[in-house]
């Protein structure tokens, strides 16, 4: 939580690496088999990427000590005053400064890319995603989705896109739109092929942080919006069927979808909770996911209809995996996997239910009457929005075309 | 300091509290460990939605001063400065005259919602953990 208080980059960092340890044990102690495997390498890759984000923090912070907005030279490590002071100067018309400003934003950048793009996780550095949810117990691996993951796509949202907006403009949109589009797409894909559900709906993890990026670097204040809405949608239905795989796995100890068959008729109201969070995350209009992938979607259309275009096959995809796992498991005739010794299954207890309500009711609600979380969450996300205007305005000025008029 | 500025340090606060206690109590106590794991998430959650609630009737309706680049302004920050309610006067490391890392966290409309998402998978973490977990609850 502390991450997304936090408005020094350095409390920032802090929190961010804070997570790590207790997710690194969560996974180590309590995961599958392959939890040592899985805890070093989730371990490894976010402690490499955000080492290099770091240094990429310190830099902001002494290049704006030396280049002051007003008045004294004040070490700043406040994000509000880091942004103000980029870009006061990225307004420097003199030919030395800007040249030094926009190599300086796109080390900055590639460097924050790396600290982000791994937590996030963008498609080709996903890898350690699938093994450590595979590996993680239940709790682990939501929070791993519903928490982890979005300080990712938040610290692009918080410090990337406002203190490198050329960058953003120039590499960001490119590099990431192409990496996100490839990310839902291959995502998709590789969650149809699995035979193992857990790893289905990391996998669909991957596909849906796509949609969130593929929005957030659209620039524009319908993408932002949609990213936005994307997040909290994936945390709740990635959640919640990271929630109910967990306690169907409780129930049976295997996580194989064959082992499974028309659990409909034998578990209810799991099946229903089941059919309820994959039709959110398939984005079935009057649930959540629908709102923020549209959003996304009518941002990058603007931009870059191609991309938008591609990634729309990911919702099709989505679609189809998450009926195929249905109909497998919680359709067709009576299958139960070996159980004995296990005791008798029952379908979902009070505490169970309890678990699930409150996520069922806010994809409910954020489906239905989206409008309030995005009123509220507009006025800032304008402030990115303004500034990326404004970066757009002023390279289309400066651009040799317009001196020459 | 009025009372959305402490809840935003309760929030974070009372969940790192509770773990240094529940690392202390003893093996045997696992189900007042859970209890209390329970307790401090759904602290949390109505916490959240509290600050939720008086973030969404707060007026942010205050215009940029014009000519002026535009930048985040987060709202009941603890420890703010007299003049100016979206910074903080809190200082973790001081540099002197250099400056300083400051202790400096607040709620925007971006964040606000990251925190209710946060609060109600806590949540449910810890609710879904109830039977699973059955060795080493404490760390847990």
């Amino acid at each position: 939580m502390g991450v997304f208080l936090a408005f020094d980059v350095i409390l920032f960092y802090i929190f961010f690496e804070l997570t790590l340890v207790p997710l690194f044990f969560l996974i180590g102690i309590w995961g599958g088999p392959e939890r040592r495997h899985a805890a070093r390498k989730f371990f490894i890759y976010t402690l490499t990427g955000s080492v290099v984000f770091f240094l990429a923090l310190l830099a902001v912070v002494v290049v704006c000590y030396h280049h002051p907005a007003e008045g004294n030279k004040v070490l700043t490590f406040a994000i509000p005053d880091l942004v103000r002071i980029v870009n006061v100067n990225l307004q420097d018309p003199a030919p030395a400064a800007r040249a030094f400003w926009q190599s300086f934003q796109f080390w900055v950048f590639l460097a924050m890319f790396a600290g982000f793009a791994i937590k996030v996780p963008l498609f080709p550095l996903h890898t350690w995603l699938p093994l450590a949810h595979v590996e993680a117990p239940t709790a682990g691996s939501v929070i791993l989705a519903g928490v982890l993951l979005k300080m990712g796509t938040y610290g692009f949202l918080r410090l990337a896109l406002p203190l490198t907006p050329d960058a953003c403009i120039s590499v960001g949109l490119p590099l990431v739109g192409v990496l996100s589009v490839i990310g839902i797409i291959y995502g998709a894909l590789c969650a149809l092929a699995q035979d193992d559900f857990k790893k289905l709906v990391a996998y669909s993890s991957v596909s849906h942080l796509g949609f969130c990026m593929l929005g957030m670097f659209a620039l524009n204040s319908a993408g932002l919006t949609g990213s936005l809405l994307q997040m909290i949608n994936h945390g709740l239905s990635t959640g919640g069927l990271f929630l109910l795989v967990g306690m169907l796995y409780e129930r049976y100890h295997t996580r194989r979808i064959a082992d499974y068959g028309g659990m409909g008729t034998k578990l209810k109201l799991l099946s229903f909770c089941m059919v309820f969070i994959c039709l959110s995350s398939i984005g079935l209009p009057g649930l959540n996911g629908f709102v923020g992938e549209t959003l996304v979607f009518f941002g990058m259309f603007d931009v870059r209809p191609v991309l938008a275009i591609v990634g729309t096959a990911g919702i099709l995809l989505g679609a189809w995996y998450l009926m195929t796992l249905l109909k497998s498991v919680f359709f067709g005739p009576l299958k139960e996997p070996e159980h004995e010794g296990h005791g008798l299954i029952f379908d979902l207890n009070g505490r169970e239910i309890a678990t699930l309500a409150p996520i069922m009711a806010l994809c409910l609600f954020l489906g239905l009457y989206p409008q309030p979380v995005i009123d509220v969450a507009k006025v800032d996300l304008d402030v990115v929005a303004d500034i990326i205007k404004a970066r757009q305005k002023m390279t289309i000025e400066q651009s040799p075309l317009a001196e020459n008029h | 300091m009025d009372l959305n500025r402490i809840l935003l340090l309760a929030l974070l606060a009372v969940p790192a509290v509770s773990a240094v206690v529940v690392a202390f109590l003893g093996k045997r106590l696992a189900s007042a460990i859970r209890w209390i794991s329970f307790g401090v998430t759904v602290f949390n959650l109505v916490v959240a939605l509290v600050v939720m609630l008086n973030f969404l009737t707060l007026s942010r309706a205050e215009t940029q001063p014009e000519n002026m680049v535009v930048t985040f302004r987060p709202e009941m920050v603890p420890g703010a400065d007299p003049n100016d309610r979206h910074k903080t006067t809190w200082k973790l490391l001081d540099f002197g005259k250099l400056g300083a890392v400051q202790f400096f966290i607040g709620i925007d409309g971006i964040n606000l919602w990251l925190i209710v998402l946060t609060a109600v998978l806590m949540f449910s973490s810890v609710l879904i953990s109830w039977k699973a977990i059955q060795e080493r609850t404490n760390e847990y």
